[in-house]
């Protein structure tokens, strides 16, 4: 379903060349949650860009459901993360303005879907993640756990074919952590959809079904996690 | 050291966002360049106007009677009374003439006794004379014998019984005499259509601080006697009569000159010798210090020059707005800057410094842009006016150019501080932060207190104005009226981002229902950031709000103007020397013959003959129109039988010392029918009784109307400057061209116009009276617009993290490029409303408070519904057009960048 082929993506920061990703080849399938580990800098949230159609490699290829996501117009991404392509960020990334309704609803409101059947999809949503009666609620009236949980019921609400986490608890304390891991946990589908998260912790590492490593912008390993939970 | 340190911190983050820094500079360059223009065309109007008034003034008193000028006899009156004090009195006459032999030029002619004025090397006046080799000495020796001997006053009178008219004239007129092969030949000088020849005799040149320097290059000089006698001839018969036909002229048209000047002896007490001279002159003149004579002249000028004034304060101001807003918001990006600094040890006093230092080199780069383009600027405002400036003038030279080291100090001083004042507010918020809390970077948002004192200036500002436009009758002129409506537009402007809270928290409810969700984000922007998007609006608004009331002024006086320009300009044809402008001054008239000459054509049924003055009165200066009254009222009534009751006034004006008064000068000078107005003439004051009121809008401080017969014998003056020419008519009523009147015109070197070309001038001289007050009203939009431009760049900088999510979410470029644009339409569409809001009221007080006080014009409110939309449809495209550029900048955003980004 997700696919890299020999992605490469170096880009420029202050005034050196940076190589966050080194030629990897990795391929993710429905029902698979992928947890990406790594120290600092090893490239593991490039990785993820590369694989949501957030960033395109500098060589190599970056292939979502047989598309070559290079080969897309800016415009075509766009409408593939909003349409097919759901995000969860570390830090929850909410409109500040909007409700959580209004938030979840939002790659709804931003294609074509009217007001009042997004908002409806919106609240189907929150009440999968517990949070239907926060939904009126803006961001600076949730806390850190429950704003994570409307960016998860966001990051559903166009029912994806792929579910992207950045570090989506490294803002938060334990139980709230859990919480967060155990509703990722429920989200890959066999051919449906698929999560791929990214984390440095071994605890959230352990939610996943498959584990791989990177180190300095290569895969150090890549296999399955042994569950002892 | 420690430069280094601000020029590290300051200089090289100012490099990094060079787009900000330009916006910065670019408000400052151009709230400079109104400032700077403002300057220069005050400057200009003001020397123009005073050495129209005083030309080549450098004496210590003056005895004058302002147009009317004065009698020569005054003179030897003064010398023979030996005031003590006085070194010299010295009498002078000027007037514009033409040079035909030179297509025309304009020149100045100056007529002043051969004495200390001109020939000593340390003369008051302060020129060189060469004298021409081929000038004739056999003539000039005498007087060179008397100036040798140190007797001026022989000299003088020797110069004056020369025959031949010698002259002096400048280096410029000189060249130009000489390329056409002058030498040998007499130089013509034309004044009131009648040829005069001279001979020159010298070349002068002007010290640079000379008081006749402003006309050096346009200087014709001439002995006193000669140059009054040019200006107003002998009539025929004396001529013809000889010696006792002068001297029977001599007393029925007694030798006048413009003014007299007495020069004091150092130490001697000017109040002790204005008294007595005051004494020697009685009635028949004033005596005047230097300052009480420019008087008059300053106060028609200064509000011309206050509109220009407040145009450029307008500007500087709006430009104030922006650059605190762009300093705001460098405050606010640099805050985790501003911790580490605090952290390592920096003081609240050494942060403040940082950031006034950024200012202070941007807007000194400002300021120096700014000078040249505010000279760029009075050039094409001057351009714009040019016949009209050298025809309104004596001097027809009003240069521009000239940036005095005064104004480019405060130039650089204005740019500076405004820009370092502007820092300073953010800076010191900056500053007040507590360390660690700046550190956390958890701090944002205004504090409470700052909150406070953002409402109370608001509101001490708006008050403080309301006072004084209460109070205006109570303090010194205009400091009320336009100070107060100042201040209460500066209180509004920076109470915008409460109004834009208020406005935005009102329509919220429904924007949140209704529109689609780019525009909903771009709407709850404004509210996120009402600091910054509400001083952009407030700009816009005032920007708008000044155009409106422009507009809305031009409209309410469009309407009864028009009317009266359809009435008064009722005529077939239009006979004036020099050009049309010229043809409503004083300043190119003909000789009273020429209506003679008119009236014996064939086909000429009627002829109106029309001379203006501007005489003193009630401290400044007023439009005196002398008019063949009946010949008026007949033919006008002709045209129009129905309405216009006015006419019949004037039937009462002919031999008699009766006038009749604007509207507005009744109003203004709180004359009512039966006072007595006393206007200065040259055998002293004429007094004038009032008869009755009439519409007109010739001239903002008043009009008065009299028959001009009447007025050539009270006022010495039998010239005239317009004829309204009225042809028979065949039995359609239809006007019969004759060929005979552009036949005698073109003979005469004259100029004839027709009703429809005239009245078109006219309405097109109006129009660009308004298209200069839009000029600089357009240059306040521009500064509104580039805070436009700057506010949306720094929304983006703020929204970088939400438009990036909106990217990750899916939402298109053209989506966020949308929202961008809808918070820049938003903006553009408040700022409209807004100064739509202010522009109504401004119009009123306008029209109703500040140009009745003013003018005593009165006027009705008219919206100008169309201009208000235009200005409406320009603003909003505009702020929306400004958005573009911080709109493509979010588009392209790097998505994960934005996401981290803090």
């Amino acid at each position: 379903m997700l696919e890299l082929i020999n992605a490469t993506k170096t880009y420029i920061q202050g005034r050196r060349m940076v190589n966050a990703v080194r030629g990897v080849t990795l391929s993710v399938r429905s029902g698979e949650f992928v947890t990406i580990m790594g120290p600092s800098g090893s490239g593991k949230s490039t990785l993820m860009h590369l694989m949501g159609a957030l960033d395109t490699p500098t060589a190599g290829r970056a292939i979502f459901q047989g598309q070559d996501l290079q080969s897309l117009t800016d415009r075509q991404r766009s409408l593939l993360r909003r349409d097919r392509i759901g995000f969860v960020f570390q830090a929850f990334n909410l409109l500040p303005t909007l409700t959580a309704a209004e938030n979840v609803a939002l790659p709804l409101l931003l294609g074509n879907t009217g007001r009042r059947t997004a908002l409806a999809k919106a609240a189907d949503c929150l009440e999968k993640v517990n949070m239907a009666h926060r939904a009126e609620h803006f961001p600076d009236e949730l806390s850190g756990g429950e704003m994570q949980r409307v960016a998860v019921a966001r990051a559903l609400v166009a029912d994806p074919e792929a579910v992207l986490c950045d570090e989506p608890t490294g803002n938060l304390d334990t139980a709230t952590s859990r919480e967060i891991l155990t509703l990722l946990s429920k989200l890959p589908e066999p051919g449906k959809r698929a999560v791929i998260m990214v984390t440095h912790d071994p605890t959230a590492a352990s939610y996943g079904t498959r584990l791989v490593r990177i180190r300095d912008g290569l895969v150090e390993s890549d296999e399955p996690v042994i569950r002892t939970r | 050291m420690v430069p280094s340190v601000y020029q590290i911190l300051s200089l090289r983050y100012l490099l990094q966002r060079w787009d900000r820094a330009l916006l910065i500079i670019a408000s400052i360059a151009l709230g400079v360049a109104t400032l700077i223009s403002a300057r220069i065309l005050n400057q200009c109007i003001e020397t123009a106007a005073q050495d129209t008034t005083t030309p080549g003034g450098s004496a210590d008193l003056y005895v004058a009677n302002g147009e009317a000028g004065v009698l020569r006899s005054l003179v030897d009156e003064l010398r023979a009374a030996r005031i003590p004090g006085v070194k010299a009195v010295e009498p002078l006459v000027y007037d514009r003439v033409t040079l035909p032999g030179l297509d025309g030029r304009v020149a100045v002619l100056i007529g002043a006794e051969v004495s200390t004025q001109l020939l000593t090397d340390d003369n008051p006046l302060k020129v060189k004379v060469t004298p021409l080799a081929d000038a004739p000495r056999v003539q000039l020796l005498p007087v060179l014998a008397a100036i040798a001997g140190g007797d001026f006053t022989r000299a003088g009178e020797l110069w004056d019984r020369i025959p031949a008219r010698l002259v002096m004239v400048s280096r410029s007129i000189y060249d130009e005499w000489m390329s056409r092969g002058g030498a040998g030949k007499p130089l013509t000088v034309r004044h009131a259509g009648r040829d005069v020849e001279c001979l020159p005799v010298g070349i002068v040149d002007f010290e640079a601080d000379s008081p006749l320097a402003p006309m050096g290059k346009n200087f014709i000089g001439m002995s006193v006697t000669q140059a009054a006698r040019v200006i107003r001839p002998l009539p025929p018969a004396s001529a013809v009569l000889g010696s006792v036909g002068e001297a029977l002229a001599e007393i029925t048209q007694p030798l006048k000159v413009n003014r007299i000047d007495l020069f004091l002896e150092s130490g001697a007490n000017p109040d002790r010798v204005q008294r007595d001279a005051a004494y020697v002159v009685g009635l028949r003149a004033d005596v005047r210090t230097p300052d009480a004579h420019r008087r008059s002249t300053q106060e028609v000028v200064s509000g011309l020059q206050i509109g220009f004034l407040v145009c450029a304060a307008g500007a500087m101001i709006v430009g104030l707005f922006l650059v605190y807003n762009s300093m705001a918001v460098t405050v606010a990006e640099r805050r985790p800057d501003i911790g580490i600094l605090r952290s390592v040890g920096a003081t609240r006093g050494q942060v403040i410094v940082v950031f006034a230092t950024a200012a202070a080199v941007l807007g000194g780069i400002g300021a120096v842009l700014g000078v040249p383009l505010g000279i760029l600027l009075a050039e094409i405002t001057l351009s714009q006016f040019q016949s009209e400036l050298e025809s309104m003038f004596l001097n027809p030279d009003i240069n521009p150019t000239r940036v005095s080291w005064t104004n480019a100090v405060l130039a650089m001083v204005a740019g500076v501080t405004t820009a370092v004042f502007a820092a300073l507010v953010p800076a010191v918020q900056a500053a007040s932060d507590d360390p660690a809390h700046v550190v956390r970077r958890g701090a944002g948002g205004i504090k409470g207190r700052w909150k406070l004192v953002h409402w109370l200036t608001c509101l001490v500002l708006i008050g403080g104005g309301s006072a004084l436009i209460l109070l205006r009758h109570e303090l010194p002129a205009r400091l009320g009226s336009i100070g107060g409506m100042m201040i209460v537009l500066i209180g509004l402007l920076l109470a915008a981002p409460i109004l834009v809270t208020l406005i935005v928290s009102v329509f919220q409810p429904l924007v949140r229902l209704l529109a689609p969700i780019s525009v909903r984000l771009a709407f709850d922007n404004l509210l996120r950031a009402p600091g910054r998007t509400g001083v952009v609006i407030g700009a816009l608004g005032a920007g708008v709000a000044l155009m409106f009331q422009t507009a809305g002024v031009g409209r309410s006086n469009e309407e009864p103007v028009v009317a009266w320009i359809q009435q008064v300009v009722q005529a077939d044809h239009f006979v004036f020397s020099g050009n049309m402008t010229a043809a409503n001054s004083s300043n190119s008239p003909m000789a009273s013959a020429v209506a003679r000459d008119i009236r014996a054509l064939p086909g000429v049924d009627r002829v109106m003959t029309i001379r203006y003055a501007r005489p003193e009165y009630n401290g400044t200066i007023v439009y005196l129109i002398a008019v063949d009254a009946v010949d008026y009222a007949r033919a006008t009534r002709d045209r129009v039988p129905s309405g216009l009751p006015d006419l019949e006034k004037f039937l009462d004006l002919p031999g008699t010392d009766n006038a009749l008064v604007s509207e507005n000068f009744a109003r203004r000078h709180n004359i009512t029918i039966g006072d007595t107005v006393t206007l200065p003439g040259p055998n002293g004051p004429v007094n004038l009784q009032v008869i009755g009121t009439v519409r007109d809008y010739s001239w903002s401080r008043g009009t008065v109307f009299m028959d001009r017969q009447r007025y050539a014998q009270r006022f010495g003056d039998d010239l005239i400057d317009m004829c309204h020419v009225f042809l028979k008519r065949d039995r359609a009523g239809v006007p019969i061209a004759d060929p005979d009147l552009d036949a005698y015109a073109a003979a005469k070197g004259l100029f004839v116009t027709d009703r429809d070309s005239l009245r078109q001038f006219l309405s097109e001289l109006i129009n660009r009276v308004y298209l200069l007050a839009y000029l600089q009203q357009i240059i306040v939009g521009i500064v509104a617009a580039l805070g436009v431009v700057t506010a949306l760049l720094i929304s983006v900088l703020q929204r970088k993290r939400e438009l990036g999510l909106l990217l990750a979410v899916g939402a298109t470029p053209g989506q966020v490029l949308r929202s961008v644009l809808a918070e820049a339409l938003l903006m553009g569409m408040f700022g409209t409303a807004l100064g739509i809001i202010i522009g109504l009221p401004m119009e009123w007080y306008v029209l109703k408070v500040v140009l009745v006080e003013e003018s005593g014009f009165i006027f009705d409110v008219v919206i100008p519904w169309k201009q208000t939309a235009i200005i409406a449809g320009v603003s909003i495209t505009t702020a929306t057009l400004a958005g573009l550029l911080p709109a493509m900048r979010a588009i392209q955003t790097r998505i994960p960048d934005a996401l981290q980004y803090e």
